[in-house]
């Protein structure tokens, strides 16, 4: 009887708990996830609106960088978060690439968007010692000397990639797109003339157009763009094109409806903060707002236009040569260097072959052991959580290692768990599970 | 005069100069702790800066101190306990380390403090008063250069292979099919990844390298029953000036070799470090004391990837466009707070750009006073008891490998290469042609495969643009050298 009336009590305490929370979101602080490294730019949209919107939602807005497979890796941890608003992730154009290049199964479909907050057009750019003044005569020589223009972009498959190959596909002439590591090191070989052109955001060649070494041909925006009122847009130039990068808010898609709206308005009170548009001017983001229902719009738009490009055509297999000749290469001559050890190794004495020295076999099952605990820890702590499991970790190996007076082994393993554990979860803000994962 | 003083001046701010400090001693700890890298030091206190309400001038202190701090202090770990806290410090374990397992650890850590310092000021000397000329000879580089200069890197596969180059070009290949992995660098196209999005960037070189040493390290330890270093045999005497003094030829010649690599938009200390230490070996009379404890070998790639840390900030600074991982980072912080390094800079902000001077220097002399400081205290690290400092190492290594972009995957990866780090050095494989090759392997593909793509390609284009020509001639002496001078060096061993 006890028992049951505990048990009510407790059920009651969480439901009332859950009701809650649901009536003033948000109770707890929210984190923003940001697919790309920290230290560029969608990474500084997100942190210098995360400061503004922390303060309109009362409470404090995190930074969760998750990068890596193209961006990749943190839409999907972004989409396939729990779905109470709490995790919102700053989705980017790349999100609507993923599939159309086979890559992952992962759109903006997998999102209910919240809100957008930014826009940069792509443009093309040249040295200023090129013959090329206008967009016209850039694709007029194009199409007098197929393939033999190049045009360098960040990467293969990315937005200014694309935008290049919209450029192509309107003017009807080849390109040879030299992909990069990044639209800086692209910027780089233009410089040094490597290069006959680049698609890159403007922000990146801004003061280069500054100092007269580069010139745009044409901005892939509706209109002019404040930084570069000489540069013209494409439209002007004779090209119907409209394209460049975007990024917003999204959040899980059982989202409720209440709380995507608690983020929109907390947002954009955020976006529309004098720190927030300074920040964003000084780094060179475009500003760009959507609400809720226009940013889906926009985004079915953007998914269409890239699943259209890429249907049927061979645009990106095109431009490259053979993805397999290089590790086949090392493939082979690993082969046959390893013919050659084992030539080797038969000719000598097979006891000279162990460099390091016998071991013996208890040895050897020690170390066998410290593998497998260690193999063991790496599992729990995503299970039990870091404090716990490493304790065990730490007292389980003092043992095997011969370290056995109790009060060492607790007393070691207790403070370098605590030491580790407010450096990294405090200091370096590494999101640890604590306790239970 | 007066208007250099003017802009010199705020430099020495009392506030900034604690900054400084404070960002030297934290990369220093950065960079010793396994899997915390300079890159990932700057990237998580870049923030921190913005928050702190910081001058550009105030947050590049911060960030050079830490990225200095980090660089120098990866050596540390990797004299130590053969672990290198940073990719550039792999180089230094070849001899820092069984130096330090002769006792000698104190002098292998003043070593490498010294040879820190003095290409540091090599490679700050030659920011101030090079830089326009090492960017436009950065700006010569294009896809064939590259190449070729990863080619170079990859010969020095058979200078660090220690007792057998075949086992050491097994190794480097074993790392070169490994960087294959992921999306291909120009198509896009995932190779090797199974299906598996965590692939896709390829495999993580910091969880295979901290797999690679500190893992493989620690089986290694345990399997051979190893004990601390003890106390009686710990040396802590100092090197004099007069024995530093001798090596003065391959201070100033990984110096400049270092800055100048670290200068490449795309190069950076771990190329620097390797090459300064093949360079050193390939002047040698005595090339067989390498890998065992030599002096020159701890001096030259330290000298040489501090010299890059400096060359580092050329192409940032004149051109805006980043020398390597950790300087994209610096770069992005300016552009935040609304300035754009490049020429701009040097026009409109000279009080940002001499700063920046003074604060390199400065870092470089805090770095030397706090190693040479701590010397005698982290020596001893070495007589810790290895079954508490065993457990100790797994514990950071596992939150190293976590800590870079919150992978649990990541972690199995180091595990995982630990198991076959240690199975490699029991059958003699070297560890470090993997790093080399983990470095260059990219580097080296995707500009190959860039510059079949230039409208003019063909193979007679490596030979016939003279930077590429002479990288592969000098990659091609490389490995002729290596082959000559090995056979010799086992008859004299035996």
């Amino acid at each position: 009887m006890m028992r049951t009336c505990i048990f009510c009590f407790l059920l009651l305490l969480l439901t009332a708990g859950c009701a809650q929370q649901s009536a003033r979101f948000p109770s707890k602080s929210i984190t923003v996830v940001v697919p790309w490294d920290a230290g560029g730019g969608t990474d500084a949209l997100a942190r210098s609106i995360a400061n503004q919107a922390g303060r309109e939602l009362g409470q404090v807005v995190n930074v969760l960088n998750r990068s890596g497979g193209a961006g990749a890796i943190g839409h999907s941890f972004g989409a396939a978060a729990r779905p109470d608003g709490y995790t919102v992730t700053m989705i980017t154009y790349e999100l609507c690439t993923y599939e159309p290049l086979g890559r992952v199964e992962l759109s903006p479909l997998n999102f209910k968007p919240v809100i957008q907050l930014n826009e940069d057009p792509a443009a093309i750019t040249v040295h200023a010692d090129s013959p090329w003044k206008t967009l016209k005569e850039f694709t007029e020589y194009a199409r007098q000397h197929p393939g033999e223009v190049t045009i360098g972009n960040s990467g293969p498959g990315a937005v200014w990639h694309i935008g290049a190959l919209k450029l192509e596909k309107l003017a009807g002439v080849r390109f040879t797109h030299v992909p990069h590591n990044g639209a800086k090191p692209a910027v780089t070989q233009l410089l040094g003339k490597h290069l006959d052109a680049v698609s890159v955001s403007p922000a990146e060649v801004l003061q280069f157009l500054e100092l007269g070494t580069l010139r745009c041909l044409g901005v892939m925006s509706e209109h002019r763009i404040p930084e570069l009122p000489d540069a013209p847009t494409c439209r002007e130039a004779g090209y119907d094109l409209v394209h460049g990068t975007w990024r917003g808010l999204a959040v899980p898609p059982e989202t409720p409806d209440e709380i995507v709206s608690i983020l929109e308005q907390g947002f954009k009170k955020g976006y529309d903060s004098p720190d927030f548009q300074e920040t964003a001017r000084k780094a060179l983001l475009g500003l760009r707002y959507r609400d809720s229902q226009q940013f889906k719009e926009f985004l079915d738009g953007e998914l269409e236009s890239v699943t259209e490009l890429f249907s049927g055509s061979d645009l990106i297999i095109r431009s490259g040569s053979n993805v397999t000749m290089v590790p086949r290469f090392y493939g082979v001559l690993f082969l046959i260097f390893a013919v050659i050890l084992a030539a080797k190794a038969m000719k000598k004495i097979p006891s000279s072959e162990n460099e390091v020295g016998e071991i013996s076999s208890s040895a050897f099952k020690l170390t066998l052991l410290s593998f497998v605990i260690l193999l063991a820890y790496a599992v729990f702590m995503f299970v039990l959580g870091y404090i716990l499991s490493t304790i065990l970790y730490l007292a389980v190996m003092f043992y095997v290692l011969g370290e056995r007076r109790p009060l060492a082994v607790g007393a070691y393993s207790v403070s370098i768990v605590f030491i580790v554990y407010v450096v990294f979860k405090s200091i370096l803000d590494v999101p640890i599970p604590g306790f239970w994962g | 005069m007066e208007n250099l003083i003017h802009l010199i001046g705020p430099a020495f701010d009392p506030f900034l100069l604690i900054i400084l400090a404070t960002g030297v001693l934290s990369g220093i700890l950065i960079g010793a702790l396994p899997g915390l890298t300079a890159t990932m030091g700057v990237t998580l206190l870049m923030p921190f800066t913005l928050g702190m309400g910081l001058t550009p001038q105030g947050s590049m202190a911060m960030l050079i101190g830490i990225y200095v701090g980090a660089i120098y202090g990866g050596s540390i770990t990797a004299i130590l306990i053969a672990t290198p806290g940073t990719p550039a410090s792999a180089a230094t374990l070849l001899d820092g380390f069984p130096l330090s397992q002769r006792g000698e650890g104190g002098k292998a850590i003043v070593l490498t403090t010294v040879a820190s310092f003095v290409g540091g000021m090599i490679g700050t000397a030659m920011l101030v008063f090079l830089s326009p000329q090492l960017s436009s000879f950065g700006l010569r580089f294009s896809s064939p250069e590259y190449f070729a200069l990863a080619v170079f890197g990859l010969s020095m596969i058979i200078s660090i292979s220690g007792g057998d180059v075949v086992k050491g070009v097994l190794s480097g290949l074993f790392g070169l099919l490994l960087a294959t992995i992921g999306l291909d660098p120009i198509n896009g196209t995932p190779r090797f990844c199974f299906g598996v999005i965590e692939l896709y960037e390829g495999v993580g070189f910091i969880p295979v390298l901290i797999g690679l040493y500190a893992f493989a390290q620690v089986f290694s330890d345990i399997a051979q029953k190893k004990k601390e270093v003890s106390v009686a045999k710990l040396n802590l005497t100092f090197p004099s000036i007069r024995e530093l003094a001798r090596y003065w030829v391959s201070f100033i010649r990984s110096g400049v070799l270092g800055t100048s690599i670290g200068a490449l938009p795309g190069a950076g200390c771990d190329i620097a470090a390797f090459v300064g230490y093949n360079e050193a070996k390939r002047f040698s009379k005595k090339p067989e004391l390498f890998g065992k404890g030599n002096p020159e070998g701890i001096i030259s790639p330290e000298a040489s990837k501090s010299g890059a840390t400096a060359g580092a900030m050329i192409p940032m600074m004149t051109l805006g466009v980043p020398g390597d991982a950790v300087t994209a980072v610096m770069l992005n912080g300016l552009i935040i707070q609304g300035l754009q390094p490049g020429p701009l800079l040097f026009r409109d902000h000279l009080d940002v750009v001499y700063p920046i001077f003074i604060f390199i220097f400065l870092a470089y002399f805090a770095t030397c006073i706090a190693g040479l400081s701590l010397t005698r205290v982290l020596a001893r690290i070495v007589l810790v008891d290895k079954s508490i400092l065993l457990p100790l190492i797994c514990v950071l290594s596992v939150m190293g490998a976590y800590a870079i972009r919150f992978s649990a995957f990541d972690v199995f990866v180091a595990i995982g290469m630990g198991a076959v780090g240690y199975g490699m050095r029991r059958y003699g494989f070297p560890a470090a042609p993997i790093v080399l090759a983990l470095i260059l392997g990219p580097m080296a593909e995707s500009n190959l495969r860039r510059a079949l793509m230039l409208p003019d390609a063909g193979a007679m284009m490596f030979l016939t643009r003279p930077i590429s020509a002479v990288l592969l001639v000098i990659a091609a002496g490389t490995v002729l050298f290596g082959l000559l001078r090995t056979p010799a060096k086992r008859i004299s061993a035996e």
